[in-house]
């Protein structure tokens, strides 16, 4: 992705983001900017109506006129602004909670492509990047989408006051003075007003759009500023490990971390605050220049009503209208300028939102269909394999040349880092191989359909998580689930008895994020849910990355007695440090640095002596007959 | 030890005062545990649980918390962990900062170097108590080893409680506590638990078998 400074949008560049943020607004909240525009009228109408009737009461006392006609009109507008209030109350009560749809809505567009997006970019640091700017700028700041839409609003806003305030004003403005000489008749005259406008617009666009301009740039320096991003993503962090994840509660006591999460916490909200501090504190410098121009408008302003007022052309409620109105009407002209300025400066940020929605789908190419095959005669190969994991150095495999033989289980064994979970994510097509081939029947398996080839996998990795949703939906991974089948899987994995002592049985909550009735399970009980998950799916092929390292011994030994059981003829990989499962298995592949060392059955491995013997006698040393290990103690 | 489920990490959770029993008392020296400052007593414990988060720190910064840092004990402490020659082959070695995504070269470390990490943390705080929830669960057999060699070492003069599954490691306690559905079904010493012949000595035999029987049944009960 290239990385576009705010300056390099061009202005029809920024107009086309800023169309596409409409969209996207509308498509997460319908209607929401023509509702947004409507419920702007009872204000303007409130803001109007009242000048009027101040305009009316000045002059009706001024002339003398009878009170019932002055409460008259009072009341009719009175009821006017009560009529309005109601209807603003309504509307705002009745789209409140359209922010929320509007959260939810963009955020879950977020989430959905986090969630298909490629593995390999997934954990890709620029993706991250990418996909943390597209959450920061959907809502919650100045440069968000959600920011333009109001932005859009407000300078509506602007249009309609400006609009109105100039029908209103004009019967003011031209209507004929008394004295016809002088500088006063020309002041008087329509073409005197004509006048003084034409030197106050510009000196209001002046202000505007000059200072603005520069508020705007600084603003999206800040908002892009390196050190501010990190600083949010740090704060992020600390607020979710000591405020939203409670596991890390105990930590957070037993180690007394609150002093150290509290001081990283202030050290980056510091930075957020001195860079902010000091953009504002230059922006107001500006805004105070910007004061004198004001001062310069209203004199001129209130100069000429005095001045028609004293030449007989406006009466002294007029004035005050005059002043009020013009006054909406610089507002108007300023809310414009200012919120469509503002509405520029966020559009590069709103196209990181898009930038990262449209990040595109590598994998999606391959287009053959798997075929469906009941004898599940599925032929893996690796041929040559080299891969390394992408902005880094180091292969993490090096020339794998692997078949399988169908229905073989195998072992994959090795120390921590050697590259047996990696062999399994390429398998598994999560990464491409950096250089070589994987085939499945011979044929390159990324031609095949990638919903396809996932379809042949059910796999337990060692971080697999279990969601805070109900058992049978995290056993079937849908929301609609075959009851009988996930108790079926359930009992298979061992959860038998625990699924007993639950009270509603798989619709019960697994932990208790969502529900407070939720159930806390245990390590190794949210291991065997997670086997209980990969027996469900049903896949021809079967991945466990260390499936027993919670359990206990009982559950261990019955995960290996059963595991041709839950196996079956399938195609069967299993990694373990727990080298004691390796006897249930045909073969097993020992791996070192990247590369495949060994190969073999276990009796054939142990009687070369070799690396896997070594690894086995770590292990077995500590379970020799108590005869023997007694002496070993005496030893020690 | 027990079974899955059976309320041993519950029982430590107990222990170091993250809760209070609902019922009877816990003493330590004679007093009841109520009875202290919470905060204090909880400066008593060091423990490595099963799910571990690190922080968006630097590995020092993990390791130590925000106290001075003394890099002779964070060396030390490392070592027997297990984790510095890891630390030290990175570029900026115990400074690098952890948890991928937050800084632009923050690292991920993986499940056994975190799990080795988690033990560094709990040796450097010194506390005279330690409790380790599974903590080799993630690491490879010669890792393991190692750690069990290390054990004695780091145990001496503190009070342990080692919580696992891998009964290999109970060769190295005074004193073996079998849990089951929340009660204490033995208690006693090892050679005092095979000779009862009870769950212990069934568990332990399980799991030895594999690696002393030659003929492991790998047809054995088919669903």
């Amino acid at each position: 992705m290239k990385k576009k400074n705010a300056d390099d949008m061009t202005f029809k560049e920024k107009i086309i983001i800023l169309k596409r943020c409409v969209k996207f607004i509308n498509s997460a909240d319908r209607g929401r900017i023509l509702r947004d525009i409507l419920s702007l009228l009872p204000d303007i109408i409130s803001t109007f109506s009242g000048i009027f009737l101040a305009s009316l009461v000045i002059d009706g006392v001024v002339n003398a006129k009878p009170a019932e006609e002055l409460i008259f009109s009072a009341v009719i507008i009175c009821g006017i602004n009560l009529i309005v209030s109601i209807m603003r109350n309504i509307i705002n009560a009745k789209y409140n909670r359209h922010d929320f749809l509007y959260n939810e809505n963009t955020k879950r567009k977020i989430t959905e492509k986090i969630l298909n997006i490629d593995y390999v970019k997934a954990e890709d640091t620029e993706t991250l990047n990418s996909a943390q700017a597209a959450k920061n700028y959907l809502y919650g700041n100045n440069v968000s989408i959600f920011a333009v839409s109001g932005d859009i609003k407000w300078m509506f806003e602007g249009v309609i006051t400006v609009i109105t305030g100039i029908i209103l004003i004009a019967p003011t403005i031209f209507s004929k003075s008394e004295s016809t000489d002088g500088i006063m008749g020309f002041i008087g005259s329509p073409w005197g007003a004509l006048t003084v406008f034409l030197i106050i617009i510009p000196l209001i666009l002046f202000r505007s759009k000059f200072i603005d301009s520069e508020q705007s740039k600084k603003m999206g320096e800040v908002f892009s500023d390196k050190e501010v991003l990190q600083a949010d993503r740090i704060q992020n962090h600390f607020r979710n490990y000591a405020l939203n994840n409670y596991r890390s509660g105990k930590d957070v006591r037993i180690y007394d971390e609150s002093e150290l999460v509290l001081k990283k916490y202030n050290e980056n909200a510091k930075i957020n605050y001195s860079k902010w501090t000091k953009f504002f504190w230059k922006i107001n410098l500006k805004n105070g220049e910007g004061c004198f121009v004001t001062l310069l408008i209203n004199i001129l302003l209130y100069g000429f009503a005095v001045a028609r007022a004293v030449g007989g052309a406006m009466t002294i409620g007029e004035i005050v209208g005059v002043v009020m109105y013009f006054n909406q009407i610089t507002q108007g002209i300023n809310g414009i300028s200012d919120y469509f300025s503002q509405m520029l400066v966020a559009a590069p940020f709103c196209k990181k939102v898009f930038d990262f929605l449209e990040i595109p789908d590598e994998k999606y190419k391959g287009t053959l269909p798997t075929e469906k095959r009941d004898d599940n005669e599925y032929e893996f190969e690796f041929s040559h394999v080299y891969f390394k994991y992408p902005g880094t150095e180091n292969y993490v495999l090096k020339d794998i040349n692997l078949k399988w033989k169908i229905g073989e289980k195998m072992a994959l064994v090795g120390r921590n880092g050697c590259g047996k979970s990696t062999l399994v994510k390429l398998l598994c097509r999560l990464y491409d191989p950096t250089e070589g081939t994987i085939t499945l029947n011979g044929i390159d398996i990324k031609k095949y359909k990638y919903e396809d080839y996932m379809a042949l996998f059910s796999v337990v990795f060692q971080d697999s998580k279990i969601f805070s949703f109900s058992m049978a939906e995290n056993v079937a991974a849908d929301i609609e689930y075959d009851s009988e089948q996930v108790t079926d899987c359930v009992i298979r994995a061992g959860l038998g008895e625990r699924l007993k002592t639950m009270e509603n049985g798989i619709e019960t909550i697994m932990y208790k994020d969502s529900d407070e009735n939720g159930v806390e399970i245990s390590g190794g009980e949210m291991q065997k849910l997670c086997l209980a998950r990969a027996v469900y799916k049903g896949a021809p092929f079967i991945v466990l990355d260390e499936p027993t390292a919670a359990l206990d011994p009982i559950s261990e030994y019955d995960i290996y007695t059963k595991f041709n059981g839950i196996v079956g003829t399938r195609t069967a990989i299993y990694i373990s440090h727990r080298l004691s499962s390796c006897r249930f298995c045909d073969e097993i592949t020992v791996m070192n640095n990247g590369e495949i060392v060994e190969r073999g059955s276990h009796d054939a491995l142990l009687e070369k002596g070799g690396y896997y013997m070594n690894l086995w006698n770590a292990q077995a040393e500590y379970y020799k007959t108590v005869s023997s290990r007694t002496k070993n103690e005496k030893g020690a | 030890m027990g079974l899955n489920g059976a309320g041993k990490t519950t029982i430590v959770k107990l222990m170091c005062g993250l809760y209070d029993p609902t019922e009877g008392e816990i003493f330590l020296n004679g007093i009841n545990v109520k009875n202290f400052n919470r905060e204090e007593y909880f400066k008593l414990f060091s423990a490595v649980f099963q799910d571990i988060f690190p922080i968006a720190a630097s590995v020092s910064e993990n390791v130590a918390g925000s106290i001075e840092i003394s890099k002779e004990k964070l060396s030390d402490c490392m070592k027997k962990a297990g984790i510095y020659d890891k630390i030290n082959s990175l570029p900026e070695k115990e400074n690098t900062k952890l948890v991928r995504g937050i800084y632009d070269d923050s690292l991920e470390l993986s499940g056994g170097e975190t799990q080795k990490l988690a033990l560094a943390k709990a040796l450097y705080k010194n506390a005279p108590i330690l409790l380790l929830d599974e903590p080799t669960a993630a690491l490879d057999p010669i890792a393991e080893q190692e750690m069990y060699m290390n054990y004695l070492d780091f145990s001496k003069e503190r009070t342990c409680v080692f919580i696992s599954h891998r009964l290999a490691s109970t060769r190295f306690c005074d004193k073996i506590m079998l849990i089951e559905n929340g009660e204490i079904a033995e208690l006693g010493t090892h050679p005092e638990l095979m000779l009862k012949g009870g769950k212990y000595a069934e568990l332990f035999n399980i799991q030895s078998s594999y690696y002393n029987d030659e003929n492991v049944n790998k047809e054995a009960d088919c669903l």
